[in-house]
C-alpha cells in the first residue's frame, strides 16, 4: 500500500438513468476489488458510466442521469449529488467544491477491458510512455504517422512497372526491328519473286520443249514398230477369222439350200409317182363320182325305207290276225265292212250298263233286310212332336228373366240355344241324311242339362209355369213324362226321345230300300237279257266269235280293221322296194365303170365308193401338191439357191485376194490376223505420236531453240528452273505476310502505347523516388529533432511499471526497456536472467505485463489521488492460466491500494474471484450481484454454479519433515554453477526455515531471482514477519554465486548450436553434426576442439577448428585459465562474505559444507549439486 | 485541317517519322495523311530531321513519293517551286539531314538562288541558338541573313515563331499535338499566308486534342475547406475560360497545380484536394479541364518565432525551418542538409531507381526543400498530437 491520496467509492446510487428505469443503489463497495456481477442488462455499463459521471460530472454526456455517490478520499467522506448535469459535493456533510483531481481527458485510461488489452501491443504502449515523456509530444509517432523513414521504402511494382513497360518497347521495337527486317527482305522477295515468275515461264518454255522432244522421239519409234508389220495388215482389222467364218458358213449354208432344194424336187417327184396318176384327174370327175355317190346313198335309202315299212306292215298284218283268230280266214276278213262294227259296239255297250244295273240291285237287296211295316213311322213323327213340346218348353223357361240373370255361369240362354240348335240340326240331318246322325241329338242334350243345372232351384216355380202349355201339349202325346218338370229332366228326356226318333227313322229307311229293290230287279234283268240276245245275233252275222262285252269287240273291230290296212302297206312297201333297188344298182354301175380306170376294184355301196372317190381325191390332191413342191424347190434352186452359192464362194475369193493370202489359206490368214492387234496398236501410238509431235511443234512458241535441246538437257533446264519456280508461292506469301505484317504496324499502337506507358511509368518512378527522398528527408529532420528534445530521464513510468510487473508476477519478471527505436517492453525472466519479448511471453504474462505498464502509466499521469480503475469482463475469453494471471495482477494493483471494479456477466468468473480472493485476505473483497441489488427475477439471474477449485498446484506442507526430506518431496532442483544468472537457486537451498520456505512457496515464489525482484521492487513487505530471511538468502547467494565464478574459472562456458554458429566457423553442412557432438559433450568447449581436431566429424576443416577454437577463446568457452583450487575458492568466498559473516548472516559452517558439497563433485564435470546429493550426505544446511 | 483551309501546299520541317521508335506506326498515319492531300490536291514538300533522315527518303521513293516532294536529300539544298497557273507562286529551298547528327550549320552550304518575284521559303530542320548542339545548330542572325521571306524550322516541339519587322519571320510549328504533359501550351499546324511583298502572315490552328496547363493557385489565409475549394475551382475556371476562348480542335485541358502560400489547411489540403480533383470536371465551351497532378508547396500558417521559442519538439521543428529558410543555412543546422543530402543520394542509388540514374542529381538546395516541405509537415503533425490531447 503507497503513501498516496486514493478515491474509494462505498455507494454508488442510480437514481434516474436512460435505460435504467428503476433505481437501485450498490452499497458496501470496499477499498478493494469490487466485482460487481450481474446478467447482461442488469446495469454493470450504467454503473460503469454512474462511477465515471460522479468522477467527471463536467464532462457526461449522461445530462439527463440524477446520480448520487459517497466515496473516501483521504480520510474524508464526500458524497456528490448528480442532478440532470449539475452536480454537487459534500464533504463530510458539508458542501464543498469539486475535488481535485484527473481532468475528464483523462478519464479514459480508467476503464480497461482487457480484451482491448490484448490487442494493444508492445510498441503502442511505450510510444504512449514516451509519449507522455516528451510532454505529450511524439515525433516518432508525427515521423511515423507522415510515413518518415530512415530507409527508403520502395516500391517494387514501379520499377516494375517500368521495366515491364520498357520491356514493352523493348518487344515492340524488337518486333518493329524484325519487321524493317522483314521489309527490307521484302525488297529481295520481289526480286526474287520475279525471278520465280521467270523461271516459272522459262519451266512452261522447257516442258513445251520437252514434250516436243518426247513427242518426236516417240513419234520415230512408233513409226519403226509400224513399219514391221505386212502392209496388207493394215487394210485387216483383227476380225477376219470371224468373217472367214461367218463366210464360210454363209458359203455352206447356201450349198446346202442347193442340195435340199434338189432333194425336195426328188421328193415331190416320188409323191407324184406314189399316186399312181401321171396327170391330173379329168375336170369334175370326182365331182361327178360324189355326185353318183350320192345318188347311190339316196338310192340305198329308198330301198331301206321300202324294206323297213314292208316288214313293219306284214308284222302288224300278222300281230292283227293273230287278235282276230283263226277262225276267220283271210278272205273273209278282207270282205269285212268294219263299219258295222259300230251298231255292235253301241249293243254292247247297252248290255254293258243293263247288267251293271243288275248287279245293284242285286247287292242292295242283299244287303237291306226286309222292314215289316209302316208303323214305326207314326210313332217316330210322335217322338218328334215331343221333342219339338219339350225343347220349346226348355226355350220358354230360358225365356225367363230371374233364371239367367242368376246365372254365374256361361250364359243359361245361350247354353239352351245351343242345345236347341243341336237338337233340331241332328233331327233334321237324321231325318234327311241318315240315322246315325241322331246321334248329335246327344250335345244338344247335354247343353240343356248344363243350362238347366245352372238354373237355381228357387225360381223351379216359375220355370214351370212358363212352360206350361208344351207341358201338356206333350203330355197329351203320350209319351212318357219327365220325372220332373225340370229343364235337366226334360233335356235328358229331349235326349232319350231323339235316340229313339232317330232309331225310327233308320228303320223307315232301311224299309223304303228293301221295297225299291224288289219292285225293279226283274226289269232289269230282262232288259239284261234282250241285249245278251241281240249281241249273239250280231256275232253270229258277222261270223265271228261271241263276245261278251264291248272292250272285247272293240279289240276285234280294232284287229280286223289294222288287218286289213296293213295287208295293202305290205303290198305298196314291196313295190316302192324293187324301184329304188333297181335305181341303186345303176347308179353302182356307173361309179364302178368310173373308178376301175383308177385301178379301183368295183365297190359295194355307196360307202365303199365314198371312200374310193375320197381316196382317188386324196390321189390327186397329193399329186398336184407334189408337182407343185417340186416347181417351188426348183424355182428356188434356180433363183435362190444357185445364185447364193455363186455368191459365197465369190465373197470368199474376194476375201481371201483382201487378205492377201491364198484362196482358203486359213493358216496364213490367222498368223496375220494374230498380229492385227499389236499392229492396231502401233497404228494408233503412231498416230498420236505424229499428233503430239504435231501439236508440240505447234506449240513451241518461244521455245523453238530449246527444242533443239536433248531430253535430258532439258530435264536438267527445267529441273532447275522448277526449283526457283516452286518458290513462288511460298515467296509471295512471304510478301504477302510481312505487307500485312506492315500494314498491321502502320495501323498499330503497341510501340506508341509502350512509349507511352514509359514515360509513365518513368514519372511513377520519378515521383516515387521524389516521395521516397521527401519521406528520408523528413525522417533525417524527425531524428534531428528527436535528438535535440528526447528526455534523458526516462519516464519515471517505466520503474512504476517495473515494480508494479514484479509484484504482479511475485518475482519472476522484471520490467525493461529496450533503448532501440522505437522502444519496446521486454521482461527479464528473475531465474533465468534471460529477457523475453513480450511475444515471447506466455499470453498471461504478458497481459499482466500490460496491466503493469498501463496501470503505472496511470499513476504516473494521476496528479491527484489515486482513481478506481474499471476492468470490464476480461475473463470472458481468458484460459485458466491467464485469467489467474488478471486475477492475481488484479490483486496485486488493489492491493496497491487503488480500488478496482471487476464488471461481469460470468458466474464461473465470480466463483474464479471468490476461490482466489480467500487466498488474499489482505486485499478487500466485495461482490456485488446486481440481480439481487435490482431485485431481478430469479430467471434474470446469473445461474448457480458449484464452487469449483481453483486448479493451484498444491505446495506441500513440511509436515514434520526434517529440510532434506522436504527438499525431495520438493523435487528442488540442484544449483548451476556453469549459470552465469543465481536466480534460478531453489529456496530451499537458501532458506532453513521450512514454514517460511512452505509459504513462500505457496505465494508462489520459489526461487531467488524472485524474491530479489520483488524484494527489489517493493514487495519487502511480503517478508514483513520473516525477518532477516531476505538477508540470509542473499548473504548464502553471495556465497554460492563466488563459489559458482570461482569455479566457472578454468572452465569455459557451456557450447551449443547457437554458439557453434554465431562463431561463423562451423558451415551449414557440418552444423549439424558438430552440434551433435557438442551437445555428446556436454557443451565442454576444449573437448568439443579436441574432438574435431581429432576428426571426429570427418572432413571438418583443420582451419576451421582452429577458427572455431579462436572464437570459443575469444567468448569465454573455453577458458585458459587454469583451475583454483578449494582453498583459493574457500579464501574467495570467505573473502566476498567477510561483511556477512561479520554479521552472522551467514555462518564460516554454512560456507564450507556448502563449498565442500559442491566441490565433491568431479571437478572435471559441471559441478551441480541437488537435494538428493544434498540429502545423501552433503549435509548442506543452513546455519 | 489543310484540306478544310484550301491551302496551296503543306511544308513539313522533319522528324514526322521516329527512325527508331514508332516506325510503321508514325508512318501509316503519315501515308494516309499524305493520301488525302493528293486526293485534295494539296502538294506537299518536306525536309528531314534528325529522326527520319533515313525513314523519309526510303518513304518518298515509295509510295508516299507520289505524294510529297522530298527537299535537300543527302543535306544538299535543293528548290522546288510552287506554280499557280504556270506562274511561279512560291520557292521552297529545303534542306534534309543528311544522318542523325549534323555538327555545322546548315546555312554554309546555302546559296540563294537568283529568281524571279515569287518569294522564298526556306525549310529546314535544325537548332535554333545553340551552337554546340548535334542538331545542326543555326543562329538566328543567320537565318535572317539569308533573302528569304521565312523559315520554317523544325526540331523543337514547342512552337515558337520569331518575327521581327523587315526580318524574315522563323518559326518553329513546334509539334502539331502535346506530345507529353511537359509540352504545356497551345499546339498545332501553323498557317502561312504569303502577301504582297513577301509578307508572311502566320497564325497558329490550334488542332491538339489535348493541353497540358501549369496553374500555380495561392493558399495564403486560406482557412477552410469550402474557401479552398471554391479558390481551386475558380482559379481552374478562370483559366479554363481563358483557354476555350480559341481552343480550335482543343478538347481537353489536363491542370497541373501548384499550391503555395500559407494556409491552416496545409495539414487536410491532401485529403480536400483528393476530395475535389478525384472526380472533378469543368466545362468551358467545348473545352473540359480536369485535374492532372498538383503539388502542394504551401505553409502552415503558424506563428513561426513563437513557436521557435517554446522547448518541446514544435518548437524545435520551428527553429530549423527559421534556420533552413534562412540563407545562408546557420552552420548549427549544415549537418542536417549534409545528412539528409547523404540519405537523398542513397535514395537515388536505391537499385529500383537505376533506371532513373541519369536524373539530375540532388545536391544541398534539394535536400533543403525537401526538409523544408516535410519539416511543415512535420511541425504540422506535432501540433496535431496536442490538439487531439486537448492540450
Amino acid at each position: 500500500m503507497n503513501d498516496r491520496q486514493r478515491l474509494t467509492f462505498e455507494r454508488v446510487e442510480i437514481r434516474r438513468m436512460p435505460g435504467i428505469e428503476t433505481g437501485f443503489a450498490v452499497d458496501g463497495l470496499c477499498g478493494g476489488i469490487n466485482v460487481i456481477c450481474g446478467p447482461n442488462a442488469s446495469g454493470k455499463t450504467s454503473l460503469t458510466m454512474a462511477v465515471r459521471t460522479l468522477l467527471w460530472p463536467r464532462a457526461s454526456s449522461h445530462s439527463r442521469s440524477v446520480l448520487d455517490g459517497t466515496f473516501n478520499l483521504d480520510g474524508r467522506l464526500w458524497r456528490i449529488g448528480y442532478d440532470s448535469g449539475s452536480p454537487r459535493w459534500q464533504c463530510d456533510g458539508l458542501d464543498s467544491d469539486a475535488p481535485s483531481f484527473d481532468t475528464a481527458d483523462e478519464r479514459d485510461r480508467y476503464l480497461l477491458a482487457l480484451h482491448d488489452l490484448l490487442r494493444a501491443d508492445n510498441r503502442g504502449f511505450a510510444e504512449a510512455i514516451l509519449r507522455e515523456s516528451t510532454g505529450g509530444f511524439d515525433v516518432g509517432q508525427a515521423a511515423a504517422g507522415l510515413g518518415f523513414t530512415p530507409k527508403p521504402s520502395v516500391s517494387t511494382s514501379l520499377k516494375q512497372r517500368l521495366d515491364h513497360a520498357r520491356d514493352d518497347v523493348r518487344e515492340a521495337s524488337r518486333a518493329q526491328d524484325a519487321l524493317r527486317q522483314q521489309e527490307r527482305e521484302r525488297e529481295q522477295l520481289l526480286l526474287q519473286q520475279e525471278r520465280a515468275r521467270e523461271a516459272g515461264h522459262r519451266v512452261r518454255a522447257i516442258e513445251r520443249a520437252l514434250d516436243y522432244r518426247r513427242a518426236v522421239v516417240a513419234r520415230d519409234e512408233t513409226h519403226r514398230t509400224l513399219s514391221m508389220y505386212p502392209a496388207s495388215i493394215a487394210a485387216l482389222t483383227g476380225h477376219e477369222l470371224d468373217e472367214l467364218q461367218r463366210l464360210r458358213q454363209r458359203h455352206t449354208e447356201a450349198a446346202a439350200a442347193v442340195d435340199a432344194e434338189r432333194m425336195a424336187i426328188g421328193r415331190a417327184r416320188s409323191r407324184q409317182a406314189a399316186t399312181g396318176l401321171t396327170a391330173r384327174l379329168p375336170v369334175g370327175l370326182i365331182s361327178r363320182l360324189r355326185t353318183l355317190c350320192a345318188d347311190l346313198q339316196g338310192h340305198d335309202m329308198n330301198v331301206r325305207s321300202a324294206s323297213d315299212r314292208r316288214i313293219a306292215a306284214e308284222e302288224i298284218v300278222a300281230s292283227a290276225r293273230a287278235a282276230i283268230g283263226s277262225e276267220v280266214d283271210d278272205a273273209h276278213l278282207e270282205a269285212l265292212d268294219i263299219v258295222q262294227f259300230n251298231a255292235l259296239a253301241e249293243l254292247m255297250d247297252e248290255s254293258q250298263k243293263a247288267h251293271s244295273w243288275l248287279d245293284s240291285l242285286t247287292a242292295i237287296a242283299q244287303w237291306i233286310p226286309p222292314s215289316p211295316d209302316n208303323a214305326q213311322g207314326v210313332e217316330r213323327d210322335r217322338l218328334t212332336v215331343g221333342i219339338q213340346c219339350l225343347t220349346s218348353w226348355l226355350r220358354e223357361t230360358r225365356d225367363q228373366p230371374l233364371v239367367v240373370a242368376a246365372t254365374s255361369g256361361p250364359s243359361r240362354a245361350l247354353l239352351l240355344g245351343a242345345a236347341a240348335f243341336a237338337i233340331v240340326e241332328a233331327l233334321l240331318l237324321g231325318a234327311l241324311a241318315h240315322p246315325s246322325l241322331f246321334i248329335l241329338l246327344v250335345p244338344g242334350i247335354v247343353l240343356i242339362v248344363l243350362a238347366l243345372r245352372q238354373s237355381p232351384q228357387a225360381h223351379a216355380g216359375a220355370l214351370a209355369s212358363a212352360g206350361v202349355s208344351w207341358q201338356r201339349e206333350y203330355e197329351r202325346l203320350g209319351l212318357e213324362a219327365p220325372a220332373r218338370w225340370e229343364p235337366e229332366v226334360v233335356a235328358a228326356l229331349i235326349g232319350e226321345l231323339a235316340r229313339r226318333s232317330g232309331a225310327l227313322q233308320a228303320a223307315e229307311d232301311t224299309r223304303q230300300r228293301w221295297r225299291y229293290v224288289h219292285d225293279d230287279r226283274p226289269a232289269v234283268m230282262q232288259q239284261v237279257a234282250e241285249i245278251d240276245a241281240r249281241v249273239a245275233s250280231f256275232c253270229q252275222k258277222f261270223g265271228i266269235p261271241a263276245v261278251n262285252d264291248v272292250a272285247a269287240l272293240h279289240r276285234l273291230a280294232n284287229a280286223i280293221s289294222t288287218w286289213q290296212t296293213e295287208r295293202h302297206q305290205v303290198a305298196a312297201a314291196t313295190a316302192r322296194l324293187a324301184d329304188a333297188q333297181a335305181r341303186y344298182d345303176a347308179v353302182l354301175r356307173t361309179i364302178n365303170s368310173v373308178l376301175e380306170p383308177y385301178g379301183y376294184q368295183p365297190v359295194l355301196g355307196h360307202t365303199d365308193a365314198t371312200s374310193a372317190i375320197d381316196h382317188l381325191s386324196g390321189r390327186e390332191q397329193e399329186w398336184i401338191e407334189a408337182a407343185s413342191a417340186e416347181e417351188e424347190s426348183r424355182q428356188r434352186l434356180n433363183d435362190q439357191a444357185n445364185p447364193q452359192l455363186e455368191r459365197s464362194r465369190d465373197d470368199l475369193n474376194a476375201f481371201f485376194e483382201r487378205c492377201g493370202v491364198a484362196p482358203d489359206d486359213e493358216v496364213g490368214l490367222r498368223q496375220l490376223v494374230e498380229q492385227v492387234a499389236d499392229y492396231q496398236a502401233a497404228k494408233r501410238a503412231d498416230d498420236r505420236a505424229a499428233l503430239e509431235a504435231e501439236r508440240a511443234a505447234d506449240a513451241l512458241g518461244d521455245a523453238k531453240a530449246l527444242a533443239e535441246m536433248s531430253v535430258a538437257e532439258l530435264e536438267a533446264e527445267r529441273l532447275a528452273a522448277q526449283e526457283q519456280f516452286d518458290r513462288l508461292e511460298e515467296i509471295g506469301q512471304q510478301i504477302a505476310t510481312i505487307d500485312a505484317l506492315i500494314d498491321r504496324a502502320k495501323r498499330g499502337h503497341d510501340l506508341e502505347a509502350a512509349l507511352a506507358a514509359v514515360r509513365v511509368a518513368t514519372d511513377n518512378l520519378r515521383e516515387g523516388r521524389e516521395a521516397n527522398e521527401a519521406l528520408v528527408a523528413g525522417w533525417t529532420l524527425a531524428e534531428f529533432v528527436q535528438r535535440q528534445t528526447r528526455d534523458v530521464d526516462r519516464p519515471r513510468v517505466f520503474h512504476r511499471a517495473r515494480e508494479l510487473f514484479a509484484r504482479i508476477t511475485q518475482g519472476r519478471y522484471e520490467l525493461d526497456v529496450d533503448s532501440a527505436e522505437p522502444p519496446h517492453f521486454r521482461a527479464r525472466d528473475a531465474t533465468t536472467g534471460v529477457g523475453h519479448t513480450l511475444d515471447e511471453l506466455s499470453s498471461g504474462t504478458r497481459l499482466q505485463l500490460l496491466l503493469a505498464v498501463r496501470v503505472a502509466f496511470v499513476e504516473q499521469q494521476e496528479r491527484g489521488p489515486m482513481l478506481p480503475l474499471i476492468l470490464d469482463e476480461t475473463l470472458g475469453n481468458s484460459d485458466e492460466h491467464r485469467a489467474r494471471a488478471i486475477i492475481d495482477a488484479t490483486v496485486q494493483i488493489a492491493r496497491e491500494g487503488r480500488q478496482v471494479f471487476y464488471l461481469t456477466a460470468q458466474h464461473d468468473e465470480v466463483r474464479k474471484w471468490e476461490s482466489i480472493m480467500a487466498e488474499h485476505d489482505d486485499v478487500p473483497f466485495a461482490l456485488v450481484d446486481l440481480a439481487r441489488v435490482r431485485g431481478l427475477a430469479d430467471w434474470e439471474r446469473l445461474p448457480p454454479a458449484e464452487p469449483q477449485a481453483w486448479p493451484m498446484p498444491a505446495v506441500p506442507a513440511p509436515n514434520g519433515h526434517d529440510r532434506d526430506q522436504y527438499g525431495l518431496l520438493l523435487h528442488v532442483p540442484g544449483i548451476d554453477l556453469s549459470a552465469a544468472d543465481t536466480g534460478g537457486i531453489h529456496l530451499w537451498h537458501l532458506v532453513d526455515d521450512l514454514t517460511a520456505l512452505h509459504r513462500l512457496l505457496s505465494i508462489p515464489i520459489e526461487t531467488w531471482g524472485q524474491l530479489r525482484t520483488l524484494t527489489e521492487y517493493g514487495g519487502i513487505a511480503l517478508l514483513a514477519d520473516m525477518p532477516g530471511l531476505f538477508d540470509r538468502c542473499r548473504a548464502r547467494v553471495q556465497v554460492i554465486a563466488t563459489i559458482a565464478e570461482a569455479w566457472r574459472i578454468g572452465r569455459g562456458r557451456p557450447v551449443d548450436r547457437q554458439v557453434l554458429v554465431d562463431s561463423g566457423a562451423v558451415t551449414s553442412n557440418f552444423i549439424d553434426r558438430v552440434a551433435q557432438l557438442a551437445e555428446s559433450l556436454d557443451g565442454d568447449a576444449v573437448a568439443l576442439v579436441e574432438a574435431l581436431e581429432n576428426g571426429e566429424v570427418a572432413r571438418f576443416r583443420t582451419a576451421s577448428c582452429a577458427d572455431l577454437k579462436d572464437y570459443l577463446v575469444e567468448h569465454g568457452y573455453i577458458d585458459l585459465t587454469p583451475p583454483l583450487s578449494i582453498n583459493d575458492v574457500h579464501a574467495r568466498v570467505l573473502a566476498s562474505s567477510a561483511s556477512d559473516l561479520a554479521a552472522n548472516v551467514v555462518t564460516p559452517d554454512w560456507i564450507n559444507t556448502t563449498l565442500s558439497t559442491l566441490w565433491q563433485a568431479d571437478s572435471s564435470q559441471r559441478l551441480t549439486v541437488d537435494a538428493s546429493s544434498v540429502a545423501a550426505g552433503s549435509g548442506l544446511a543452513g546455519p | 485541317m489543310a484540306v478544310r483551309e484550301q491551302v496551296d501546299l503543306v511544308a513539313i520541317s522533319g522528324d514526322v517519322v521516329d527512325r527508331q521508335n514508332r516506325y510503321f506506326e508514325a508512318i501509316g498515319p503519315f501515308e494516309r495523311g499524305l493520301g488525302r492531300l493528293a486526293d485534295a490536291g494539296i502538294e506537299v514538300v518536306a525536309v528531314t530531321g534528325n529522326h527520319d533522315f533515313d525513314v523519309l527518303p526510303i518513304l518518298a521513293r515509295g509510295s508516299a513519293g507520289q505524294h510529297m516532294r522530298l527537299l535537300g536529300i543527302g543535306g544538299k539544298w535543293e528548290r522546288y517551286t510552287f506554280t499557280r497557273d504556270g506562274v511561279a507562286a512560291l520557292h521552297v529551298d529545303g534542306w534534309s539531314f543528311p544522318s542523325e547528327h549534323v555538327l555545322g550549320n546548315p546555312l554554309d552550304t546555302y546559296t540563294p538562288q537568283p529568281g524571279d518575284d515569287a518569294p522564298v521559303l526556306g525549310l529546314l530542320h535544325a537548332d535554333l541558338d545553340q551552337s554546340a548542339s548535334n542538331y545542326a545548330p543555326v543562329s538566328l542572325s543567320d537565318l535572317r541573313r539569308q533573302p528569304v521571306a521565312a523559315w520554317l524550322l523544325g526540331h523543337i516541339h514547342h512552337p515558337q515563331a520569331i518575327s521581327q519587322d523587315g526580318q524574315p519571320l522563323v518559326l518553329y510549328p513546334g509539334s502539331p499535338l502535346a506530345m507529353d504533359p511537359g509540352e504545356t501550351g497551345t499546339h498545332g499546324p501553323w498557317l502561312l499566308e504569303i502577301r504582297a511583298g513577301h509578307e508572311v502572315v502566320a497564325r497558329q490552328l490550334p488542332t491538339s486534342l489535348i493541353r497540358y496547363e501549369p496553374l500555380p493557385i495561392d493558399l495564403d489565409g486560406v482557412c477552410d475547406r469550402e474557401e479552398l475549394l471554391n479558390l481551386v475551382t475558380s482559379a481552374i475556371q478562370q483559366r479554363l475560360g481563358e483557354i476555350a476562348r480559341d481552343s480550335g480542335e482543343l478538347a481537353c485541358v489536363a491542370f497541373r497545380l501548384t499550391l503555395i502560400g500559407r494556409t491552416q489547411l496545409q495539414r487536410d489540403l491532401p485529403r480536400y484536394l483528393r476530395e475535389l480533383t478525384d472526380d472533378f470536371v469543368l466545362q468551358a465551351r467545348t473545352v473540359t479541364g480536369y485535374v492532372e497532378r498538383w503539388r502542394d508547396e504551401t505553409r502552415p500558417a503558424i506563428d513561426m518565432q513563437a513557436l521557435a521559442s517554446r522547448n518541446d519538439p514544435p518548437g524545435e521543428v520551428a527553429r530549423v525551418l527559421i534556420a533552413l529558410e534562412a540563407d545562408p543555412t546557420p552552420a548549427a543546422y549544415q549537418r542536417l542538409l549534409d545528412d539528409t543530402l547523404a540519405r537523398l543520394n542513397e535514395v537515388r542509388r536505391h537499385r529500383n531507381y537505376v533506371a532513373i540514374a541519369d536524373d539530375e542529381r540532388p545536391d544541398l538546395a534539394t535536400a533543403r526543400a525537401h526538409l523544408l516541405r516535410e519539416g511543415y509537415r512535420l511541425l504540422d503533425a506535432l501540433v496535431a498530437q496536442r490538439e487531439g490531447a486537448g492540450a
